[in-house]
């Protein structure tokens, strides 16, 4: 018995210790790796909306109605609305995929970006390549869109696909209910 | 054991890859680029020299029942910290490397060399250990990335080297042309320690 109290008291202070060197490795880290995401994402919304000339983090609680969606930007041009790019989190095979959908005022899917995802490498990660990308582009965001129907998936490559459609989905329900 | 040898076992004489043939998983899956390469082989160092340490330091109050975990989450805090600061400080090598980083955690380098080194010697050899393998995984990585590369892509490090109108072998950069680089490589490394021990 007093074995085994030692063992796990051994344990305990080394994963105690770990615990801590981790915890202070990320709180060193973890303001850089959210800024330099920041950055990507404001890099890739001017992608998506490249006559916006601002984008602003809405507040609007509402958009939490719908599940997936984390946070919305406002593109703004000139003052007015133009666009608002959604970003959502859907789950794809290994973990969770990032996606940044953007939608004019008039309804229409200008372009899609993956953010961040952890698919597997040559078959699920071509969910973040133009090929299976640009097929979003200019669909309408009046209704849900169908894998296969509306839009190919990546062969092979099944529930990342999936994942990337949820995404869109959610942001066109977002923008239908709430936005509009 | 002296010094010396050690860390010319874990370069050249013992070497992970080429010996070894350890750690076959990451050194197929990111040996596409001579760049994603060397990034890799310096993580997988820096883990397996921090983990050595520790190892080491601890090997007189570690029971051998709990060995295993403890070297287990002393190697994946190491991985998880270098994650962090690759994360955020080397953002374009945490995108090429993706899921591999992590997966230095079950890279059989590291626990081979607690298991078999850093239990059993002093901090200071065990430190020389981890830089010898770390080093000599990174060599190999990188001589075999950096073949695959040039003729697989046409280029080196990111600069095309190759004349324009070069064909890429693009089967060299997908994984059964990285098995045929490695066969290759190993059996000319073979000759050439076959060759120095027996002068």
């Amino acid at each position: 018995m007093r074995d085994i109290i030692k063992l796990g008291l051994i344990l305990l202070i080394i994963t105690a210790v770990s615990a801590g060197a981790l915890s202070i490795t990320n709180d060193i880290t973890k303001e850089i790796i959210d800024e330099k995401a920041l950055e990507k994402n404001l890099a890739y919304m001017k992608e998506i909306l490249p006559d916006a000339d601002d984008f602003e983090l809405t507040d609007d609680p509402g958009i939490l109605s719908v599940d997936g969606v984390e946070e919305v930007y406002e593109a703004l041009q000139g003052g007015n609305i133009s666009g608002y790019v959604i970003k959502t989190i859907t789950s794809g095979y290994g973990g969770g995929v990032t996606i940044l959908t953007g939608i004019n005022v008039d309804g229409t899917i200008v372009a899609i970006r993956v953010a961040s995802q952890t698919e597997t490498p040559e078959l699920g990660t071509k969910i973040a390549e133009d090929e299976f990308g640009s097929q979003f582009e200019g669909l309408s965001a009046e209704k849900e869109l169908k894998l296969n129907e509306d839009v190919d998936q990546v062969s092979g490559a099944t529930v990342s696909s999936r994942a990337a459609i949820n995404g869109v989905n959610a942001s066109i329900e977002l923008f239908n209910n709430v936005l509009k | 054991m002296n010094v010396r040898k050690v860390f010319a076992d874990g370069l050249i004489f013992n070497n992970p890859i080429l010996v070894q043939m350890v750690g076959m998983c990451p050194t197929l899956a990111v040996s596409n680029t001579a760049m994603n390469g060397f990034g890799m082989g310096l993580a997988a160092t820096a883990v397996l020299i921090g983990s050595n340490i520790v190892i080491s330091m601890l090997r007189k109050v570690t029971p051998d029942e709990i060995r295993i975990p403890i070297f287990i989450v002393v190697i994946a805090t190491f991985v998880t910290m270098i994650e962090m600061v690759v994360h955020a400080y080397f953002t374009a090598l945490y995108d090429a490397l993706g899921i591999f980083l992590p997966l230095i955690v079950v890279n059989c380098i590291i626990l081979a060399r607690a298991e078999a080194f850093a239990f059993k010697n002093s901090v200071f050899k065990s430190a020389v250990d981890g830089l010898g393998n770390g080093l000599g995984f990174t060599l190999a990585l990188t001589i075999l990335a950096a073949i695959r590369e040039l003729f697989g892509s046409g280029s080196i490090f990111g600069k095309t080297v190759m004349w324009g109108s070069y064909e890429p072998m693009s089967i060299i950069v997908q994984p059964s042309g990285g098995f045929l680089v490695l066969g290759l490589l190993l059996a000319i490394f073979a000759t050439f320690t076959a060759k120095k021990a027996s002068v």
